[in-house]
């Protein structure tokens, strides 16, 4: 019954047009540029990196919002396309999305209980309205909203309800996909920790196939059982999070993962890289990362470091893959 | 920045903020011209409803001993109070129906025009690529053209039954509404809530009709007010040169065309039906304005 | 700006070629002219078939569009079925007679418009705004043929100071140029005056007059370039309309221009004087809005860019 989600290959390229003086120039933006993981059933796989690295870009290709430039996402054996038609829609009765935005994702002029209604009557118009509302309390008691909420329009709820109502939404379905960008990024901290926690209940219950964007690794490490780390569009490294997050070992992990303050650690530890991510238009030769990688060598920007897995972990780096490569680090002045 | 005023304003609000008496706040919310203009409408609502209980005559009746009749006061009797037209038929009578008519018109052909607006506007920006070039190009084409002389066009081939004439006002402004639509619903498409409608599978049907419709509605609304005063004047226009409405059936702006012969010997056969125009009119266009800034201030 | 003038030219021409198909289509499918022409009952079937022949009414409509194109393009827009002449004198000899009374309108309510429109935005809130703004609501609301009539009835009925309608001496031009410029001072009152408040409150006029620039300076050297677009949109649509706009007054007033004969021929069903009037005004408001478009680009170097034209 639930499935696995396999990526291969995903690309998404937009073409972004220059006005020159004569002739438009069309210049290639790879925001997602050849990505391949498999999520197990029920496993929860969290993606990090920067903004700008092409994570929503991947929540979006993943349930068909918009279509690849290449490559497909499967779900369950079933490809999923970007064509908006009827299959399209039926598809979403398995897999759902939770925003980042929670407002932004509630119709302003309905009670939230009817928003939480409506997916049931779109898909299941079969279901009298009393099984609806039965169901609607059901899943709203699961994310720890009382019954009084549903008749209150968003505007009326506080950040956190409203986020649980989406929630709620997105659940009332019982999707065996759910694909979770930024959900509690515009969240307090104490209302990010109920949410969560709302998650890993729901999680235990119904065990469904997740994917879980975020930008904060603390969530990640709470919430994932797998963790990619992108950057530029690509993914870098991937693994168990007590792996990758305690020991990273591809240099763009170690740097977001020393970026996170924690007790115990001096400041001066932490690896700064030097500069913003390169413009996603002009991706650097060789490896994307190696305009600011502190390890870089000359092989970096020659040669483009495959994802591979060795010994348990799954790096795409030279130093890591092919430790021959480790020869003298280039100076800061001629990496620049 | 913000904390700061907060603190100031509590504890400065007894000598600040001095409570408004109740009268100001309400006139403020109801300005006096926008209760008359209100209060007008209602009455021409009122007369539009009941004008066949209303009328002391049949507005057709032809009375050659009582031809051009003054109004009362005006060295007029009170059996006809407006006095009576070139066949002797009882102005008020006439002005009632006419009234009946015109509003009428007017609202019918709104109701199409805004139709129209909104299921194109809807069309172009849920296809978007050549349909929504075709749509703006039509738009275009409309706003490039005074819509009085396709009007005249059309009525000269078309004949003037009131079917086709109300189908015609109905394409009065359609241009407004279709423009406003498709950018409403772009931009709503872009928020979250369409987006969301859209991923929990919602037909393109349910995410038009029953979220992005109601969420632009006010705006619509507002449109569709400030468009009425246009179809009326249109309306008039054309049945004062003689091309809109055909008698015997009568209009605020047939009784004016009708009425400009006797412009010296019976102004009164015109003065009233103008009269009533222009306050029509005028009354719409303030509450239209109103409306528009109590539900849409961006809207201009 | 080549590619700018070249779209806004595709883009006249496929304006045009939409009005005169409009205007083909609207005409012949109306009905059959033949039996609007000629009452069928009472004519002779012969007479009728005749009249389709002469006038290509026998052949599909295809064709008949086509001939029709090929028409147009030669500028052969068939007789007048009343007059016995071709339907283009029939039409341009009226013309001047529209001219004489819009042109001296066109420049009298743009100078009066934007004259009220600047005084009331840079003194807003006063009287004088409100008096002004007032005006300008009446102007709107109250129709054409309501203001020329009241004219009529005061100044030529009551007073006896001008003719009520005619064509004889400069004196009949008075009361048709009045109503027409009072109507159209007003909606270019309310343009200028919006177009102005907007501009006034932008952040570098602002700075201009905290710069300490005089202000008469700063209106014409910062506001009115800046307010300019949405006025000489207005003024663009006026011009086109120059033809279009005066069918009321010229009815009122027994003026013999083209408005009125577009009224008469629809009384009469005169298809191709129609038709041509149809074409003639569709003609003027694409080449002036193709002008007014022109303009902005000189105007207001944003609306060059591509995105400004589809915003």
């Amino acid at each position: 019954m639930k499935g696995e989600l396999s990526v291969k290959n995903l690309a998404r390229h937009f073409k972004l047009r220059q006005r020159g003086t004569l002739f438009a120039r069309t210049k290639i933006l790879k925001a997602v540029d050849g990505l391949t993981f498999n999520v197990a059933p029920g496993e929860m796989l969290g993606i990090v990196g920067e903004s700008g690295s092409g994570k929503s870009t991947t929540a979006r290709l993943l349930l068909g919002h918009i279509p690849s430039t290449s490559g497909e996402v499967t779900f369950g054996g079933e490809k999923i396309g970007a064509v908006p038609n009827l299959a399209w829609r039926r598809m979403r009765r398995r897999m759902q999305m939770i925003y980042q935005d929670p407002l932004g994702a509630l119709d302003p002029r309905i009670t939230v209980a009817r928003q939480i209604e409506e997916p049931l009557v779109v898909h299941f118009p079969e279901l009298t309205p009393d099984a609806r509302k039965a169901r609607v309390r059901a899943v709203m008691g699961d994310v720890g909203l009382s019954f009084h909420h549903g008749e209150r329009f968003p505007h009326e709820l506080s950040g956190g309800q409203r986020q649980r109502v989406i929630i709620a939404r997105a659940l009332v379905m019982e999707p065996e996909l759910l694909v979770c960008d930024e959900p509690v990024s515009a969240l307090d901290v104490s209302v990010q920790a109920q949410v969560l926690n709302v998650f890993q209940d729901i999680r235990e219950r119904n065990s469904f196939t997740g994917v879980f964007i975020s930008h904060d690794l603390k969530v990640v490490r709470q919430i994932a059982d797998k963790v990619a780390v992108m950057y530029l569009g690509r993914i870098v490294e991937i693994g168990r999070p007590d792996e990758v997050l305690h020991q990273p070992l591809h240099p763009y992990s170690r740097a977001l993962v020393s970026a996170v303050p924690r007790k115990g650690r001096p400041a001066r530890e932490r690896i700064i890289l030097s500069g913003d991510p390169p413009n996603p238009v002009d991706v650097p030769s060789g490896c994307p990362f190696h305009t600011r990688c502190p390890e870089v060598r000359p092989v970096c920007r020659a040669l483009r470091p495959e994802l591979i897995s060795d010994a348990g972990r799954t790096v795409a780096c030279h130093l890591i893959n092919d430790p021959s490569f480790a020869g003298v680090p280039v100076t800061k002045g001629e990496a620049a | 920045m913000a904390i700061e005023q907060d603190g100031l304003s509590t504890s400065t609000e007894g000598s600040v903020f001095t409570e408004k008496g109740k009268l100001q706040t309400f006139l403020q919310a109801w300005p006096p011209l926008v209760i008359l203009a209100l209060a007008w409408l209602a009455l021409m609502i009122f007369i539009a409803i009941f004008a066949p209980l209303l009328t002391p005559y049949d507005f057709m009746a032809v009375d050659v001993l009582a031809r051009l009749k003054p109004p009362a006061f005006f060295g007029g009797a009170f059996n006809h109070i407006l006095g009576t037209d070139q066949l002797g038929r009882d102005v008020l009578s006439r002005t009632l129906t006419s009234i009946r008519v015109s509003i009428t018109v007017a609202i019918c052909a709104t109701m199409i025009s805004t139709a129209i607006g909104v299921m194109l506007g809807f069309l172009a920006a849920y296809f978007r690529g050549w349909v929504d070039q075709v749509i703006l190009t039509i738009v275009d084409a409309q706003l490039a053209m005074p819509f009085m002389i396709i009007a005249i066009a059309v009525l000269a081939f078309l004949g003037n039954s009131l079917t086709i004439f109300v189908m015609l006002l109905g394409l009065y402004g359609w241009e407004q509404v279709t423009r406003i639509a498709r950018g409403l619903a772009i931009s709503a498409n872009t928020q979250g809530y369409a987006a969301a409608a859209r991923e929990i599978g919602a037909s393109p049907w349910r995410i038009y009709l029953r979220h992005i419709l109601p969420n632009i509605s006010a705006t619509i609304v507002v449109a569709m007010t400030l468009n009425i005063p246009g179809v009326i004047l249109l309306e008039s226009s054309l049945s004062f040169l003689g091309i809109g409405l055909q008698p015997p059936q009568t209009s605020l702006g047939n009784m004016v065309g009708y009425g400009r012969d006797y412009i010296q010997s019976a102004p009164w056969i015109m003065l009233m039906p103008s009269a009533i125009i222009v306050i029509t009119t005028l009354s719409v266009s303030i509450m239209g304005d109103w409306l528009r800034d109590r539900i849409d201030p961006t809207l201009k | 700006m080549l590619q700018f003038v070249s779209t806004r030219l595709l883009r006249a021409l496929v304006t045009l070629f939409i009005i005169v198909t409009f205007a083909f289509f609207v005409l012949r499918l109306a009905g059959d002219p033949a039996e609007r022409f000629f009452d069928p009952s009472q004519t002779p079937p012969e007479v009728i078939d005749a009249f389709r022949r002469e006038w290509g009414l026998d052949q599909p409509i295809w064709v008949q569009f086509y001939r029709y194109i090929i028409a147009v393009l030669h500028g052969d827009l068939g007789n007048s079925m009343r007059e016995n002449r071709s339907a283009v004198e029939t039409v341009f000899a009226r013309l001047p007679a529209t001219l004489w009374i819009m042109v001296p309108t066109l420049f009298l309510k743009t100078a009066i418009g934007v004259a009220a429109g600047m005084l009331a935005a840079l003194y807003r809130n006063s009287v004088f705004d409100r008096a002004i703004m007032s005006a300008s609501i009446f102007g709107f609301t109250v129709p054409p043929f309501v203001l020329a009539l009241v004219l009529a009835l005061v100044f030529a009925v009551q007073l006896r100071w001008l003719p009520s309608g005619g064509y004889a001496t400069p004196y009949h031009m008075i009361l048709p140029i009045a109503t027409l410029s009072i109507a159209g001072a007003a909606v270019v009152a309310r343009y200028t005056r919006s177009a102005m408040v907007e501009v006034l409150g932008r952040p570098f006029v602002r700075t201009a007059a905290a710069k300490g620039v005089r202000s008469g300076q700063v209106v014409t050297k910062h506001v009115l370039p800046n307010a300019a677009v949405p006025i000489v949109t207005v003024f663009g649509f006026m011009m086109g309309n120059v033809v279009g706009g005066a069918v009321v007054v010229e009815s009122v007033f027994s003026w013999p221009g083209i408005g009125r004969l577009l009224v008469t021929s629809v009384q009469s069903r005169d298809l191709a004087v129609v038709q041509v009037i149809l074409l003639l005004i569709g003609v003027m408001m694409v080449l002036s809005n193709l002008l007014i478009d022109l303009l902005y680009g000189l105007i207001d170097p944003r609306m060059r860019s591509p995105k400004a034209q589809t915003a």
